[in-house]
């Protein structure tokens, strides 16, 4: 019981330092991904918990595994929780976005930190990873590729090549995991092009899914462990919500990439310090 | 060319089990051997063309090995062209993109299979280097040479007409072999083509013999002959493409000339022109509208040497 509360505690400490480094970055650059970055941050978090765990060193775990962040305009999150677990230094965050820098609006691929391919384009994640883990699969090398995907890119009908190959042949080292933050640019996606009952469908293709509270770091953890024990691709449909972690952009359209004030910073600093939301 | 290509993969992959097909769902006896004695190494993605670019893209990238995605010509070039620009290019990936039908070779299927735009679109991307053999056996070298070793330096795209085009090595054979183009020589004027159109080419300078010395140039390796110096030889150039001319050799040419600051020779372009095609139009009449056969050819040579 100790164990699990400080596990929680140490989880939601590097959620909050993650939310807050985007915060920070934000004020340099003016306008970032605030709602995709928010509602990613706990899979993130449950991505890299052996590493936050001490489970796993960085390169250990970098060598069994590769992300490939398909909504790559969330990028900011992975480098701000790389910089909260001390991966990323604080000079390098600040060049985000920077003439010069090394951290592009979209992420670019880093083997240096396990980021396996430059995304952005939407709809390409998915077929890359299965890529990636075919080769891994064809060269009998063990590792597994892990692809976050957004709920509005599964509008893309290349996504939906990449399932019907899965549908036929799942035996891929591979982890999709859907942020599923129910927000596109302009409303909710229910309201433009609903993907539900996503569960429903993506199972109908005969690939193994489960749907996950997607900002509870334990469960989605746990679900992954499972799953990754047997040799196949799954897929998990983790519900978030858009903007997660400061309560005026929780579930509000306009926070999808905002400019943000000065002020409205200063508040969402403070909420997460306070822990508000 | 494409029987040219199935033969020449069997005998490389033969060599490395590292390098693999991926098709979509095209090349009925073209590849049987290699899908009967190396099925691992040929994958049929069906029709899901940019699932299969994306992915033979990080495939071939993360084995660090040489692979070829094949199917109909603007299906692996328009179609998929984000995917070709993102997961190749940019990404520097060890792929072959291949694509069959260049030009008017599927001319009975309408225009939705013309390969008119294809170099316009790959031509512009970065680290793209393109392939344009003239003939079977240029497949066939080209072939060897990407697969020669285990990964390539760069991507490459590799335009194929179609099948049954004639041996021109054979057929031509005072040509003489400079790498990144075949050259037939002549006095008065230059024809400077590639792929199959380069036939017409050839049958116009046969025809012309005793009234016009016709050269022919017909470049296989864009990449390393815009490298090189491009300059015509000769004062009066005819180019001669099966494609628009934005994105055409000829663009790439003259804009090397003009910024070299070299004397620009009196040139005729022939490429393809139409806005639209109503009707069906088969490869003779396509190419005859456009001032692309060999009586045209034979034609604007003669207008030129007066």
């Amino acid at each position: 019981m100790a164990l699990t509360l400080f596990r929680f505690q140490m989880y939601d400490s590097i959620a909050r330092q993650t939310r807050l480094n985007i915060i920070k970055t934000a004020r340099s650059v003016g306008s970032v991904h605030f709602g995709g970055s928010f509602s990613v941050t706990e899979i993130l978090v449950a991505y890299y918990a052996p590493v936050i765990a001490k489970k796993l060193s960085f390169k250990d775990f970098i060598d069994r595994n590769t992300l490939v962040l398909s909504k790559g305009h969330c990028g900011l999150a992975v480098y701000a929780l790389l910089n909260a677990i001390g991966i990323v230094p604080d000079e390098k965050l600040a060049t985000y976005c920077k003439d010069g820098g090394a951290f592009m609006g979209h992420i670019k691929r880093d083997p240096s930190l396990g980021i396996g391919w430059s995304t952005g384009s939407l709809g390409h994640g998915l077929s890359i990873s299965m890529g990636l883990a075919g080769a891994l699969r064809f060269a009998g090398k063990s590792g597994r590729v892990t692809c976050i995907l957004g709920d509005g890119e599964m509008h893309e009908g290349s996504n939906w090549e990449a399932l019907l190959h899965l549908s036929h042949d799942d035996k891929f080292p591979l982890t999709i995991i859907l942020d599923n933050n129910k927000f596109l640019s302009l409303g909710a996606t229910q309201d433009i092009r609903p993907i539900e009952p996503i569960e429903a469908k993506i199972k109908d293709f005969s690939i193994q899914c489960a749907s996950v509270d997607g900002h509870n770091v334990e469960a989605l953890r746990q679900i992954i462990d499972k799953m990754e024990a047997v040799n196949q691709a799954f897929f998990i449909n983790a519900n978030t919500l858009k903007g997660k972690g400061i309560s005026f952009t929780e579930g509000v359209t306009e926070w999808h990439a905002k400019r943000a004030s000065e002020q409205d910073l200063q508040r969402m600093e403070a909420e997460l310090k306070a822990g508000v939301a | 060319m494409r029987k040219a290509l199935g033969v020449t993969l069997a005998k490389c992959f033969a060599k490395n089990p590292k390098h693999h097909l991926f098709c979509g769902d095209i090349g009925f006896g073209v590849f049987d051997a290699l899908r009967v004695e190396r099925p691992n190494q040929f994958h049929n993605f069906g029709i899901s063309e940019q699932h299969m670019v994306s992915y033979a893209a990080a495939f071939s990238s993360a084995l660090n090995a040489t692979s070829m995605v094949y199917t109909i010509n603007p299906f692996i070039t328009s179609r998929v062209h984000d995917q070709l620009r993102v997961d190749v290019a940019y990404s520097k990936s060890p792929l072959i993109v291949c694509s069959v039908g260049a030009g008017f070779a599927y001319d009975s299927l309408g225009f939705t299979h013309y390969g008119i735009e294809d170099l316009a679109l790959l031509h512009v991307l970065p680290n793209m280097r393109i392939y344009t053999p003239c003939d079977a056996q240029d497949v066939a070298d080209l072939t060897d040479k990407f697969f020669a070793d285990e990964v390539v330096p760069a991507p490459c795209y590799l335009r194929l007409q179609k099948g049954g085009e004639r041996k021109l090595f054979a057929d031509f054979p005072d040509f003489t072999h400079h790498g990144s183009y075949k050259y037939w020589p002549g006095t008065d004027v230059e024809i400077i083509t590639h792929g199959a159109i380069t036939e017409e080419a050839l049958e116009a300078r046969k025809a012309l013999q005793g009234q016009a010395s016709v050269a022919v140039r017909s470049v296989i390796d864009w990449h390393a002959y815009l490298s090189e110096d491009v300059s015509p030889m000769l004062d009066k150039v005819l180019f001669l493409e099966e494609n628009r001319l934005v994105g055409s050799l000829a663009n790439s040419i003259l804009a090397a000339a003009i910024q070299k600051k070299q004397k620009l020779p009196i040139v005729e372009i022939k490429c393809v022109t139409e806005a639209e095609f109503n009707t069906t139009v088969l490869r003779p009449s396509a190419l005859k509208v456009n001032g692309l056969d060999r009586q045209s050819i034979e034609q604007t040579i003669k207008e030129m040497i007066q």
